[in-house]
């Protein structure tokens, strides 16, 4: 088991884990990305940085609520999440591979906000059939 | 003091170019009424402007129309008149983070 200690460069200090993060097909993805728990969250926020580096297409858009009920819109993309142990395993070869290889992997969708903020891997159980493409 | 001189407004490229994904959302828009008729509550996956798939889910409908018609910038929504929730991403870190001194 991994455990992760609280990461104090945050204040008050927050609970971070690194992920991999990967296009649908797996062909590209990022590895040890620090990504900040929010149990509390519906689903994935992940910088647009991110998004623009992984070259995610977009699905549709979806109306998000913040922490005083202000609605935004954010759009929705496909990808893969994993949380996992080090060291990451290479992708296997074959189109739509899963990323990883020991830990939990997630198909789901992520959303991506505007700002220069951390990745937050809170709502991986989030929409409609996300929750159910656990893995391996 | 000289006359003011007025020239005409400057020309904008407005509105900008739909790109693929926009257009599909247009024909999203525009098969809606019908959609409802034949595919209400389900979700539905607009290419090329007409509807190329559907589904009971949303992530095996997206990998399976990926696969078939290669992964661009296709619209995929539900299929409903019934108002969504939005999702609840309430982390006052994503409105307020501050970094630590």
């Amino acid at each position: 088991m991994i455990r992760y200690i609280y990461n104090n460069q945050k204040s008050p200090p927050a609970p971070f884990v690194y992920v991999l993060l990967a296009n649908p097909d797996g062909t590209k993805r990022l590895e040890q990305i620090p990504a900040q728990l929010d149990t509390g969250a519906d689903q994935t926020v992940v910088p647009l940085e991110l998004a623009v580096q992984l070259e995610l297409v977009p699905i549709r858009e979806k109306r998000v609520g913040g922490l005083c009920g202000e609605i935004s819109a954010l759009t929705s993309f496909l990808a893969q999440l994993a949380i996992h142990e080090p060291p990451f395993r290479a992708l296997g070869g074959g189109s739509w591979a899963k990323v990883g290889g020991e830990g939990p992997v997630f198909w789901g969708f992520v959303h991506h906000n505007h700002q220069d903020r951390p990745m937050s891997p809170g709502g991986i159980r989030g929409e409609r059939g996300a929750s159910r493409f656990a893995g391996p | 003091m000289s006359e003011p001189i007025t020239l005409p407004a400057p020309k904008l490229d407005w509105p900008p170019p739909e790109n693929k994904w926009q257009r599909e959302r247009r024909a999203f828009l525009k098969l809606y009424p019908q959609l409802l008729q034949t595919h209400r509550g389900k979700y539905v996956a607009i290419h090329e402007g007409r509807l190329v798939d559907s589904g009971e889910e949303l992530v095996p409908l997206a990998l399976r129309v990926y696969q078939r018609h290669g992964y661009v910038p296709i619209y995929m929504d539900l299929v409903t008149d019934e108002p969504q929730p939005p999702v609840r991403i309430p982390s006052p870190r994503l409105q307020w983070d501050k970094p630590a001194k």
